[in-house]
C-alpha cells in the first residue's frame, strides 16, 4: 500500500491542501509552524480514521484535541488515494467531526469498500495490512516523541519491542499484562493459607462456617423432633394420668354418691322412727344401787369356812402340858471327851509299857514262836478305824472319834508287839542289853505315868468346867456326866414340840376368826338382799337365792328399758347427724346431685373405661393426683424446653442458603483463580512462543542494515527471545555489546530497523506498510543521520516511506538523493535555498 | 362435590439466590399462598380440599411454620385431605404425627391407599409417603373394593410426564397412567411434579407460588367439580403471592455503564417481587458488565438477581487471531478452550490484560 495524495479538507490549519506523495520515500520538510506534524497526523487520520464512539487512546484524543479545524471544527475532513498491492486504487474519506460521511471507494470501479475495513464504525485502511489504527499508529507512525523515549531510557527500545510484539504496540506488554493479572489475582483471589486476608481464604473460611451452621442448624432441628416426639409421648402419658385421675374422681364420686344414698335412706327411716327426739330415761336410782349393791355383795359373799382337827383351845392345853428343857450339857462336851480318851490312850499306852518289862520280854522271847504274827487283829483295828470315819461322816462324831481312838490304839499296841517281838538272840549282850532294856523301860514307865497323870487332871477339869460332878473316879464321873446329858438331852427332846403347838394354836385362832367373818358376811349378804327385794316389793317368800333371783329379774328388765331408750337417742342423734342441721329433703336433693356428678365423670371417662369400685377411693384418686401432677410437671418441663428451644431454633434454610451463598461465592472465587490462571498460563506461553518468533525475523531484518547504519562499527545483532532484548556485536572487539549501553543515536537507529523490522513482521497481508517518520533524525549526527537516511532510501524500495523533518540537512540530502516521480521532497512553506556550500549530506546524497 | 386441589406449596424450602431478606420474605409469601387458598376454598364453597404432599419441608420446617399450618388449618370448618410427600413423608417424628391438628384435618399415614367417604358413593383414596425416597407404586396392584366413584390424592410421578418437567425431578412412586384406570380410579389428584398438567384421570396442580425463576404459567390450585360419574371439570386459580420475572436485557448498543445501568433500570422499572435479569448482548470490549454491581438497582424490588447471559465483548476476534502478537498467540491459544463459557472468559480477561485495563474479571 503507498498513499498517492492526502487532501486536507479542513484540519488544524489546513483548508484544501494536498499533499502528494510518492510510492518511495517522502521527505516534507519546512519550517516551525508550515504545518508538518498536521499533515503527519492528517496523513494518519486519513488512512486510520478514528473509532465512533468513546473509547479512544489518549493518543488519538490528543491528537483530536490539536488538530480540529482552527475555523469550524464541526467540519473537519481528511481525504486520501491510496494503491493497493492488488491493484486497486482507493479514495478513503473520512468525516473526523461526525463520523458519517466516512467512506472507501474503489476509485476505478467506484465501489465503496468501506466494510472490507469498518473498524469500530468507520473505514480502516490500515485493516488491508491487517494492522488497525492503533496498532498502525504504534507500528508504523514514528513520532519524534518515540525516538526521543527511546534515546532518552535505556529500556526504551526493549520496552517498545515488546509492546509491538505483544499489542503490536497498542496496549501494555505481555509482561505487564502478565504482572496485572498476577497483582489481580492476589487481589481478587488471594493465598490459601492459615491467615491470609484474601477474598479465597475468606470464602472458604466462609463455606467452611456456613457448612458448620447447616449441620448445627439440622442438628438442632433433629433435637427439636425429638424433644417434639418426647413432649407428644409426655402428654399422652399425662392424657392418660389424666383419664385415670378422672376414674379416680368418678369412682370416688360414685362411691360418694352411693354413700349418700344410703345416708338418705337411713335418715329416711329413721325419721319415720322417731319423729321427734326420745326422752332420755334415768339409768341410775338409789333402788337400783341398792340392788345392785345387793346383788354384789351376794354375788361377791365368801365361801364357807371348815373347820377341822383339834380345837384352839384343845391345843392350848397340850402346849401346857410340855416340860421345861433343863440346863446344861445334852450332849458330852468335846473337851470332856477328848479329854477321856487322852486318859485312855495314856492309860493304854502305860498298860502296854509295863506289858513289856525287860524280864517280861525276855521270857516272852523264849515263850513266842518264831512265827510271823497274824494279821486278823490288825484288820480287825482298822475295820473299827473304818467305821469310825463312817460315824464320823454321817455326823456321829463323837462315836466316830472314840472308834477311831479305839482302833488307833489296838493297831499300835498290835505293830509294837510285832516289832517287839523281834527276837534278838544275841548271847554274849544279852545281859547288857537287858539291863539297858531295863533302864529305858523303867524310864519310859515313868514317863508314861507323867502323861496318865496329866491327862487325869486335864479330864478332871474338863468335868469341872462342865459342872460334872469329880470324884476319884474321873472314868465314873466321865460316865455320870454323859448319863447327866443324856437324860437332859431326853426332857429337851420331850419340850421341843412346843413351837409347833403354839403356831398350830394361833393358826387355829385364825382359821375360827376368818370362819366367824364369813359368816357374818354371809349374813349381811342374806340380809341386803331380803331388804332389796323387799324394796323392789318383790320380798315373797323362800330363800335368799329366790330372792336373789328376783332381783336379778328385776335388773334385767331395768337394763332393758335403760338399753332401748339408749338406742332411741343414739339413733337421733345419728339422724341428727345424717341431716347436719339439714332437712331430710335437702339431705335428698345432695344425693341427686352427688349422682348426678358421678354420672358425668363416668360419662368423661368413657364406655369402655371400667370404674374401679372396691378400690380405696380416697387412695386412688390420691395416687391418680400425683400422678397427673407428676406427668403434668414433666410436660410443662419438656414445653418448657421446646419452646426455649424453638427460640433459639436456627432456621435450616436460612443455614443452607447462607452455604448456597457461600458456596457461589467460593465457586467464584475458584473459577475466577482457575480463570485467571489458565489466562497467565496462556500469555506466558504465548508471549514465549512469540518472542521466540519474532526474535530471529528482527534480528535478521535488522542484521540486513546494521552495519551500513551504524559505519561499519557494530557488525551482528542479536535478540534475547525472552525478553527481546537486544545484543550488537562491535567491529573493533568483537564483544557483544548491550543495546542498552550504546549511544542514543545508534540506540535511534538500531530502534528504527527495529520498528521497520516489527512493521513488515506484523502486517499479516500482502501489503506493506507506509512509513510515516516525524522527525526521526532529530538526535543524530550528521554522519549517523545520513547514514540513517540512506538506509530510509533503501528501504523505501519495499515501501513508502513518509519523513516530515525541519532539519535543512536532511532536505539538502533529499534534494540530492531523491529521485522523482517515486521518491518526492515536499517543501511547506517558503522553501530553502540550497546553501553554496554543500554539506555533507548533500554530498553524500550526490554521490 | 366440589373439590379445592393444591400441592408442593414447600414451606420453608430455601432460596439459594436471595439475600437473606429476600428469603425470608419469599418464605411468607409461601405462607400467603396458603392462606390464599384456604380462602379461596371458602369463597368457592368446595366440599373438600385436598392437599397432594410436600406441604413442607420436613428437614427445614420450623415450629412457627407448623402453628401457623394447625392455626390456619383449624381456621376453616372444610375438610381438609393431607397426603404427605416425599418432602414432608409422614414418621413418628413428623409435625403431622406430633402435632394436634383439628378435627377437619385428614392425614392419610399408610403408604398404600387407603379410603375415605366423602359422600355416598364417593370414595377418596389417599396414601402417604413414609420416607424422603424410594417410596414405591401406590397404584399398580391397587383395587378399588367398591363401588362408586373413586378419587385418589396422592403424592406420585406419571412416568410419561417426568420429561415435561424440571430437568432435576425424580420419580417418586412412580406410575402410568393406564394404571389409575385399572386400579378403578376415576380421578387421582396429584403432586410432585411442578408444572401444572392436566390429563383426563389426572391432574398435577403445580407449585401455587413461584419457586424458582423461569417457570412455566398455569402452575396454582385447581377447582375440580365431581360429576356423578366420575368425570372432573377443572377450573385452575392463580394463587400465587410472589411475584417472579424473568427479564432478558439485550446490552446491544451500550457504550458505558451508565448505559447498561439505564438498560437494566428501564427493565425492571414497573416490576414488583422478585426479578432476575439475564444481561446478553454485544457490548464494547473496554466496556466493564459487573452484575453483582447492578444488583443494586432493585431496591423497589423484593430481589434482584442480575446474571450475565451471552455477553459478548466487541472484539474483532479474527483480527486479533491474526495478529503475529503475543495478542494474537494468545487469542488463538484461548479460543482453543474446549469450554465455551471458560474460553470467553479467559479470552476476554486476557485481552483485558493486554490492554491495560484493571476489570479483568469477567461476569
Amino acid at each position: 500500500m503507498w498513499i498517492e495524495r492526502v487532501i486536507a479538507r479542513a484540519f488544524g490549519p489546513l483548508h484544501d491542501e494536498t499533499l502528494h506523495l510518492g510510492a518511495g520515500m517522502n521527505v516534507i520538510g519546512g519550517p516551525n509552524e508550515a504545518g508538518k506534524t498536521s499533515w503527519h497526523a492528517a496523513t494518519r487520520l486519513a488512512l486510520t480514521g478514528v473509532r465512533r464512539g468513546p473509547g479512544r487512546t489518549k493518543e488519538v484524543a490528543s491528537v483530536i484535541d490539536r488538530h480540529r479545524p482552527w475555523d469550524s471544527p464541526e467540519h473537519w475532513e481528511v481525504e486520501a488515494r491510496l494503491h493497493l498491492q492488488d491493484g486497486r486504487t482507493v479514495d478513503i474519506s473520512q468525516d473526523l467531526a461526525g463520523k458519517v460521511a466516512c467512506r472507501a471507494r474503489d476509485v476505478t470501479l467506484g465501489d465503496d469498500l468501506s466494510s472490507e475495513i469498518i473498524n469500530d464504525g468507520t473505514p480502516d485502511a490500515t485493516r488491508w495490512l491487517g494492522l488497525d489504527r492503533e496498532s498502525y499508529s504504534a507500528v508504523a507512525a514514528v513520532s519524534q516523541a518515540q525516538i526521543m523515549a527511546v534515546a532518552e531510557s535505556a529500556t526504551g527500545l526493549q520496552d517498545e519491542m515488546q509492546r509491538a510484539a505483544a499489542t503490536r504496540g497498542t496496549d501494555a506488554t505481555a509482561a505487564e499484562a502478565i504482572e496485572r493479572l498476577k497483582a489481580f489475582r492476589k487481589e481478587s483471589v488471594g493465598a490459601v493459607r492459615v491467615g491470609a486476608t484474601g477474598p479465597m481464604w475468606a470464602a472458604m473460611r466462609e463455606q467452611e462456617a456456613a457448612d458448620a451452621a447447616v449441620i448445627g442448624a439440622r442438628r438442632l432441628h433433629g433435637e427439636y423432633l425429638d424433644r417434639e416426639s418426647r413432649l407428644e409421648a409426655a402428654q399422652r402419658e399425662h392424657l392418660a394420668t389424666e383419664r385415670d385421675l378422672v376414674v379416680a374422681e368418678a369412682a370416688l364420686a360414685v362411691r360418694d354418691a352411693t354413700q349418700l344414698s344410703d345416708r338418705v335412706q337411713r335418715a329416711a327411716d329413721l325419721a319415720a322412727r322417731y319423729p321427734e327426739a326420745p326422752a332420755a330415761l334415768a339409768t341410775r336410782d338409789e333402788l337400783a344401787d341398792e340392788v345392785a349393791g345387793a346383788l354384789d355383795s351376794w354375788r361377791r359373799r365368801p365361801a364357807p369356812v371348815a373347820l377341822n382337827g383339834p380345837s384352839a383351845e384343845e391345843l392350848q392345853q397340850q402346849l401346857a402340858a410340855i416340860p421345861v428343857v433343863p440346863a446344861g450339857d445334852r450332849r458330852p462336851d468335846r473337851s470332856v471327851i477328848d479329854a477321856a480318851r487322852t486318859l485312855d490312850l495314856a492309860d493304854e499306852a502305860l498298860r502296854q509299857h509295863l506289858d513289856r518289862s525287860p524280864a517280861a520280854a525276855s521270857l516272852e522271847v523264849d515263850r513266842v514262836p518264831a512265827s510271823a504274827p497274824s494279821s486278823i487283829p490288825l484288820l480287825g483295828a482298822a475295820g473299827l478305824g473304818l467305821l469310825g470315819l463312817a460315824l464320823v461322816a454321817i455326823g456321829q462324831a463323837v462315836a466316830g472319834i472314840g472308834l477311831l481312838g479305839v482302833a488307833g490304839i489296838i493297831g499300835a499296841v498290835i505293830l509294837r508287839g510285832r516289832s517287839a517281838s523281834q527276837p534278838v538272840l544275841d548271847e554274849r549282850g544279852a545281859a547288857e542289853r537287858h539291863a539297858r532294856a531295863v533302864s529305858d523301860w523303867e524310864a519310859e514307865t515313868t514317863g508314861l505315868r507323867g502323861k496318865v497323870q496329866e491327862a487325869n487332871e486335864r479330864l478332871r477339869a474338863a468335868l469341872i468346867a462342865r459342872g460334872a460332878a469329880t470324884d476319884e473316879d474321873l472314868r465314873a464321873a466321865v460316865a455320870a456326866y454323859e448319863l447327866e446329858c443324856a437324860a437332859r438331852e431326853d426332857v429337851a427332846r420331850a419340850a421341843a414340840g412346843a413351837d409347833g403347838l403354839r403356831r398350830a394354836v394361833e393358826a387355829r385362832n385364825a382359821a375360827e376368826d376368818a370362819a366367824r367373818r364369813v359368816a357374818t358376811a354371809v349374813s349381811d349378804a342374806e340380809a341386803a338382799v331380803r331388804a332389796a327385794a323387799e324394796h323392789i316389793g318383790e320380798g315373797g317368800d323362800g330363800g335368799t337365792a329366790a330372792a336373789v333371783e328376783r332381783l336379778l329379774a328385776w335388773q334385767r328388765t331395768r337394763a332393758e328399758m335403760a338399753k332401748a331408750n339408749e338406742t332411741g337417742i343414739r339413733e337421733w342423734q345419728e339422724l341428727q347427724g345424717l341431716l347436719a342441721g339439714g332437712s331430710l329433703t335437702e339431705l335428698q336433693a345432695e344425693a341427686d346431685r352427688r349422682r348426678q356428678v358421678a354420672a358425668r365423670l363416668a360419662a368423661r371417662v368413657g364406655d369402655d373405661a371400667v370404674i374401679p369400685v372396691e378400690v380405696d377411693s380416697e387412695v386412688a384418686l390420691t395416687a391418680a393426683r400425683e400422678a397427673a401432677s407428676r406427668s403434668k410437671a414433666v410436660v410443662d418441663e419438656l414445653s418448657g424446653e421446646l419452646r426455649l428451644l424453638a427460640t433459639t431454633l436456627a432456621s435450616v434454610a436460612e443455614a443452607e442458603e447462607r452455604v448456597a451463598a457461600a458456596r457461589t461465592e467460593l465457586g467464584r472465587v475458584q473459577n475466577l483463580a482457575a480463570v485467571i490462571d489458565e489466562t497467565l498460563n496462556l500469555l506466558e506461553a504465548a508471549e514465549r512462543r512469540v518472542h521466540r518468533d519474532v526474535a530471529p525475523i528482527l534480528t535478521a531484518s535488522v542484521q540486513r542494515h546494521l552495519p551500513a547504519i551504524t559505519g561499519g562499527a557494530y557488525v551482528e545483532v542479536g535478540m534475547n527471545p525472552r525478553d527481546l532484548s537486544v545484543d550488537v556485536k562491535e567491529a573493533r572487539t568483537g564483544q557483544w555489546r548491550d543495546a542498552r549501553l550504546l549511544s542514543e543515536g545508534t540506540r535511534e537507529q538500531i530502534y528504527l530497523l527495529l520498528r521497520v523490522a516489527m512493521a513488515e513482521h506484523l502486517v499479516t497481508t500482502d501489503e506493506s506498510a507506509p512509513l510515516l517518520l516525524d522527525e526521526v533524525t532529530a538526535q543524530s549526527d550528521p554522519e549517523r543521520k545520513l547514514r540513517m537516511l540512506d538506509v530510509l532510501h533503501a528501504l523505501s524500495a519495499d515501501r513508502q516511506i513518509v519523513l516530515f523533518s525541519h532539519d535543512a540537512e536532511v532536505m539538502e540530502w533529499a534534494a540530492l538523493a531523491l529521485r522523482e516521480p517515486r521518491d518526492r521532497l515536499i517543501w511547506l512553506g517558503v522553501p530553502t535555498i540550497a546553501p553554496e556550500v554543500p554539506t555533507p549530506l548533500a554530498e553524500a546524497a550526490s554521490r | 362435590m366440589r373439590i379445592l386441589h393444591f400441592a408442593d406449596l414447600h414451606l420453608d424450602a430455601p432460596f439459594a439466590w436471595a439475600r437473606p431478606e429476600t428469603a425470608r420474605l419469599r418464605r411468607r409469601n409461601r405462607r400467603e399462598t396458603l392462606t390464599r387458598i384456604l380462602e379461596l376454598a371458602d369463597e368457592e364453597h368446595v366440599d373438600a380440599i385436598l392437599c397432594a404432599g410436600d406441604l413442607f419441608e420436613h428437614e427445614r420446617f420450623t415450629p412457627d411454620t407448623v402453628a401457623f399450618l394447625r392455626e390456619s388449618f383449624a381456621r376453616t370448618d372444610r375438610p381438609i385431605y393431607l397426603a404427605p410427600g416425599n418432602h414432608d413423608w409422614y414418621s413418628a417424628r413428623s409435625p403431622y404425627a406430633l402435632e394436634e391438628w383439628s378435627p377437619n384435618v385428614h392425614l392419610f399415614t399408610e403408604a398404600r391407599l387407603t379410603p375415605v367417604e366423602l359422600a355416598d358413593g364417593l370414595t377418596l383414596w389417599g396414601a402417604a409417603h413414609r420416607a424422603p425416597a424410594n417410596t414405591g407404586p401406590f397404584f399398580a396392584d391397587f383395587r378399588a373394593d367398591r363401588g362408586g366413584v373413586h378419587l385418589a390424592v396422592a403424592h406420585a410421578s406419571e412416568r410419561s410426564a417426568l420429561p415435561f418437567q424440571e430437568p432435576d425431578k425424580e420419580l417418586h412412586a412412580p406410575f402410568d397412567a393406564a394404571e389409575l384406570e385399572a386400579a378403578g380410579i376415576d380421578h387421582a389428584f396429584l403432586g410432585h411434579y411442578h408444572v401444572a398438567r392436566d390429563r383426563d384421570r389426572y391432574t398435577y396442580p403445580g407449585n401455587p407460588d413461584p419457586l424458582a425463576f423461569g417457570e412455566s404459567d398455569g402452575r396454582g390450585a385447581v377447582l375440580a367439580t365431581i360429576g356423578a360419574d366420575g368425570s372432573v371439570t377443572r377450573d385452575r386459580r392463580v394463587v400465587a403471592v410472589s411475584q417472579v420475572h424473568d427479564v432478558a436485557v439485550s446490552l446491544d448498543g451500550c457504550l458505558h455503564v451508565d448505559d447498561l445501568r439505564d438498560r437494566v433500570s428501564q427493565a425492571i422499572a414497573g416490576l414488583t417481587g422478585s426479578v432476575r435479569v439475564t444481561l446478553g448482548g454485544e457490548v464494547p470490549a473496554d466496556l466493564a458488565v459487573e452484575p453483582r454491581a447492578l444488583s443494586a438497582l432493585g431496591d423497589h424490588l423484593d430481589g434482584l438477581v442480575v446474571r450475565a447471559g451471552e455477553i459478548v465483548p466487541a472484539y474483532d476476534l479474527e483480527a486479533i487471531k491474526a495478529e503475529m502478537t503475543v495478542r494474537g498467540q494468545f487469542a488463538r491459544d484461548a479460543l482453543l478452550i474446549a469450554d465455551e463459557d471458560r474460553q470467553r472468559k479467559v479470552l476476554i480477561t486476557g485481552l483485558r490484560a493486554l490492554e491495560g485495563r484493571r476489570d479483568l474479571e469477567v461476569a
